[in-house]
This record gives structure tokens, sequence and C-alpha cells, in this order.
């Protein structure tokens, strides 16, 4: 018996009553980190030590508290609805992210329409909640489609390395040796000068039939959007979950104040938001070979994300069997193996890249040794963030707190955000990523079914 | 308009008020260019931009210009800045774009851009 691990039975009593709108106090302690995070991101520029960084700080303390909150249920405060709106209207003031003139006023007006239709759900009054639900679906969905269309070359390497690197796939060449063109000119001191594709191959297994089709890897980004909303509300109605927690999770996700400037920098968290809430959805149907499937994807999808892995590993370590161990971790490798049979020296050089190449953390991280970098200071060594991550999951494993999904899910976006905060990169694209686990993670805790 | 409605309406004005504060607060207070120029004036260092990920680019020349910041119709103070500008640009068409007072910088262990830093880009 483990004494921190709540009783079954009272998961099922003390829960969500969805018609009473009902929701656990962690959810409500996750959806404010996530909103303090996305907030963070929405004033990253010169504003970024003195409100990007304390915003982060104070989001890591709401997600411990999520952690750590009891399962007592309390009405969703309409002052949460309140923040939401905050959040989304920071949309309006966010970096210029160099589309036409049109276009920047067009995605700031929708961060400003997007307040009214927070609203709209938050009344709570059936048909205008369903429309004001669709609406922001369906017009972020568009906007995300029509980024890649009006800003073709935006000013970051990701978008050009990317984009070689699907194309060599699809050409018959091997990716990790292709160069793609400088797009700063020179222009950039980042401590590090990159030389080869410096991501997962697994990305490309997706990005390059995506460029074949489309002629851009981005409408790939813009497709996650409503997949992951889709899916998010597939499994959490089949799981039972508050309907409140998922309107907000659906309001924060579609609104979120820098989606576009995600989908227009090349940035691929949000396949892994993809993956996060299939794995979530898999795990609360009691799927555990489809769960550990998909959250061993992560990893194997970016390299920062080992927290849900080593979190789902400790707390179901009995539950799965072996054979879907086995599966699921050949299934994640299987996108590595190709590319290491075909040049392993190249491949490994790109996988092991952003850990081995930097030789100083970027002045723009939003993170301690970013500030202590853009101050000239002394700052800690690039291993602190990996080993950080590490520990926190090793301290939560070994507490055995991690068992059901929604804490696995809480504990990897405190475990992640610990990472960054000790890393020598960290940008917003990291911290959308961590915010998106704290949404899911807040819809899960409300799901009657999260098995123990 | 239903009270909620409303409410999520003023909470979305707040963030805003409170960001537009934080950021007149930042340029009257902490704008890191106004401090260059008071360090310069000072002789504190003649440093203005020692880090950073911004550097010239290839064919790019250093300039180090005086600039006014203005808060909408306001004049606050002054800025020193360096830039980076294409060698083909004078440093009267680099003074024209960026409506102030420019110099090419030093260079070597005298340079005010040390290591090449800049912190905007002309054009």
């Amino acid at each position: 018996v483990q004494r921190d691990w709540p009783n079954p039975d009272v998961l099922l009593t003390e829960r969500i009553s969805p018609a009473r709108g009902l929701v656990s106090i962690r959810a409500l302690h996750a959806f404010q980190a996530a909103l303090l995070l996305l907030a963070a991101c929405a004033v990253d520029g010169p504003l970024r030590f003195v409100a990007g960084l304390p915003l982060v700080v104070a989001a890591l303390a709401f997600a411990v508290r999520a952690v750590m909150a009891p399962l007592r249920r309390r009405r969703v405060p309409e002052s949460l609805w309140i923040l939401v709106a905050a959040t989304v209207a920071l949309g309006v003031a966010s970096p210029d992210i160099g589309g036409p003139t049109w276009f920047e006023i067009v995605r700031r007006a929708w961060s400003a329409a997007g307040v009214v239709l927070v609203g709209l759900v938050a009344t709570r009054d059936p048909v205008w909640r369903r429309r004001a639900l669709a609406i922001a679906v369906l017009g972020s969905t568009a906007l995300s489609f029509v980024t890649p269309m009006v800003i073709r070359n935006p000013n970051i390497d990701v978008v050009p390395w990317t984009s070689t690197a699907s194309r060599a796939l699809l050409h018959g060449i091997h990716p990790y040796t292709v160069l793609a063109p400088d797009v700063y000119d020179g222009g950039a001191d980042f401590g590090f000068s990159v030389q080869v594709y410096p991501y997962m191959p697994a990305t490309l297994l997706i990005f390059a039939p995506v460029t074949a089709l489309l002629g851009d890897f981005r409408y790939a980004l813009a497709m996650c959007l409503p997949v992951t909303i889709w899916l998010l509300c597939r499994g959490s109605r089949r799981a039972g979950a508050s309907q409140d927690a998922l309107d907000i999770a659906v309001m924060v996700l579609a609104l979120n104040p820098i989606g576009l400037a995600v989908v227009r920098s090349g940035w691929n968290e949000p396949v892994l938001t993809v993956i996060a809430v299939a794995f979530a959805a898999a795990a609360l149907a009691g799927s555990t070979s489809l769960a550990t499937a998909a959250v061993l994807m992560l990893p194997a999808l970016k390299q920062y994300v080992l927290a849900p892995a080593i979190l789902w590993g400790f707390a179901r370590r009995r539950a799965v069997t072996p054979f879907a161990w086995l599966a699921a971790g050949g299934a994640a490798f299987a996108t590595l193996l190709p590319f290491l049979v075909w040049n392993a020296s190249s491949t490994i050089r790109g996988v092991m890249f952003q850990m081995t190449a930097p030789s100083h953390p970027r002045p723009t991280a939003i993170s301690i040794p970013g500030l202590l970098a853009s101050l000239s200071l002394a700052y800690p060594p690039i291993w602190l963030s990996a080993a950080g991550e590490l520990i926190v999951c090793a301290a939560i494993g070994l507490a055995c707190r991690g068992r059901d999904v929604a804490t696995i899910l809480l504990a990897s976006a405190v475990a992640l955000l610990v990472a960054f905060l000790a890393g020598w990169q960290a940008f917003v694209n990291y911290y959308t990523f961590v915010a998106s686990l704290l949404v899911i993670g807040a819809v899960a805790a409300t799901a009657r079914s999260d098995p123990a | 308009m239903n009270a909620t409605v409303l409410r999520c309406i003023g909470g979305g004005v707040l963030a805003l008020a409170l960001w537009g504060v934080t950021q007149i607060g930042y340029a009257v207070w902490l704008c890191p260019f106004d401090q260059a120029r008071r360090n310069a004036q000072h002789g504190t260092t003649t440093v203005i931009v020692e880090n950073g990920e911004r550097v010239r680019r290839t064919h790019d020349v250093l300039f180090v210009c005086e600039t006014t910041h203005y808060l909408g119709p306001m004049a606050l103070h002054y800025d020193l800045d360096c830039y980076c500008a294409p060698e083909t640009m004078s440093v009267t068409d680099v003074a024209q774009s960026v409506d102030g007072s420019c110099v090419a910088d030093s260079t070597g262990s005298a340079a005010r851009c040390a290591h090449g830093h800049c912190n905007r880009y002309l054009p």
C-alpha cells in the first residue's frame, strides 16, 4: 500500500461531476500555471527578464502546487476565465512575427476577438458556448494554415534547416549530411554555428511527406491544432472529464497568444502536443500499450522530453507487459535506426548537437543561465538542465506520487520547467509545450476514469 | 452584454494596460541604450554592446548612433546603440535612416560594439 496515493474509491467520489461543473483544485492550479507560462511567452522580447522570467518562476510554483494539491473539488471560479481572457488578450501586444501588415493586424484582431469568445464560453449559455468554441477552433485553425502561406521565409534558421533536411530525405540524400542556407547571413552569435540538422529524425518522417505534398512542412504544424483538440475532446469525453475543464483547455490551446508564432517559426512542439494528448487519451482509456508507445515517441521527437517516459516507467512498470515495453521502444527506435545504419556518425552528430555544440547560454533564453549570460556573469554548466529534469523525475517517481495520468503529465511539466529554468536554451516554444502538458494534465485531473 | 463577457473583456484590457505600464517603466528606467549613453558620458565604460545574439553580417559595417527615444510624441531620453549596416551605406545614410547622429565604430580593442555585436540591423 502506498501511503501517498489516494484510494481509487476517493477518486471516483471526490472528482468532478460534469453536470455540476466542479473540478479538482489541482486542475485549477494546472490551468493557472499554463496561463502564466503563456503570458510569459507573449511578453518575450525586451521584457524577457523583467516580466517573462518571473512569470515562468510563478508558473513553476503553481505547477508544483498542482502536483501536490488535494483532490478536493470546487466550482470553476470566474476569475479563471478572466485569467484566460487576459492571457489571450496579450496576443494583441505579442511581438511581431514578420508577416505582412494586414496579417499582423488580422492576428492581433483575432486575439482581441478571442477575449470576447472566452467570455461567451464562460457564460455557460449552451448555444453561445458551443458557437464560441467552434468559432475559436475554426478561426485559429484557418489562421494557422494561412501563416505559412503569407510568411514564406521567416527570419529563423529552424525553417531552412527543417526544409532542407526534409527535401534531402525526399531526394534520397542523408538529411544529416546537408547544409541549409544561412538565413542570418553570418549575423548571428548563438554560441554555436549550426552545421547539421539538430533535431530528431522522427520529425523528418512527419515533415518530409507534408513537404512533398504541400511544399512547406509547416502545414503539418498547422494541422496539429485541430488534431490536438479533436483528440482531447474525444479522450476526455470517454474518460468522463469535466466539460468546464475541457472548455477552458480548448480555448487556451486554440487562442494561445503565440500559437501562430510557433507555426511561423517551424518549431515542432505542436507535434509533441499531439503525441502528449494521444498518450493521455490512451492512458485514460486504459490502453497501456498505446500509451506506452505514445510516451516513448516523445523523446524520439525531441531530445528534451524525457520526463513523461521516465515517470510513466516509474508508475506503470508492472502494469505494462514486457512485450508492450519492447514494442513501444522498438517503434520509437525504428524512427532512428535507418538513419544510424545509413550514416551513424552524421546522425549522432545531429541528434547530439544541442548538447555538445553550445559554448555559452543563449542570452535570449528565458532561463537563469540566459539571464546570467546577458549580464556577462558566470553561469552554471550545460549538464545542469538535464540533471535537473532527471532529479525531479526521480524524486517524484520514488515518492510514488506519479501513478495517475494527470500526475504524470503535471509532474512532467514541473521537471521540464526545472530543466528549462536551468538550461542554456529555453525559448517560447519550449514553454508553450509545457503549457500544453499542464492543460492536458488539468483535463486529465478531472477524469473519472483516470486509473490508479 | 452579459456581465461575464464584460468581466472577461475587462480582464483583457487590464492585462494590456499592465503590459503597457511595464513597457513604459522599462523604457523610462531600465532602457539599456540610455544606460549606455550615461556610461559613456560618465566615462564608466565606452562599450555599448558586448553580448547578445546579433553580430554584423557578411559585408556589414558597425555604426554607433545617438537617437532620441520617444514615448509617443514625448521625448524620453537619448539612446546610444550599435547598428549593423551594409558597407554600401555611408555614415550620412545611416544617420538619416535612424534619425540621429552616427559615427563608424572603431576597430580592435577600442571598439564600442564589442566582438562585432549590434542590436539593430539596417535596412
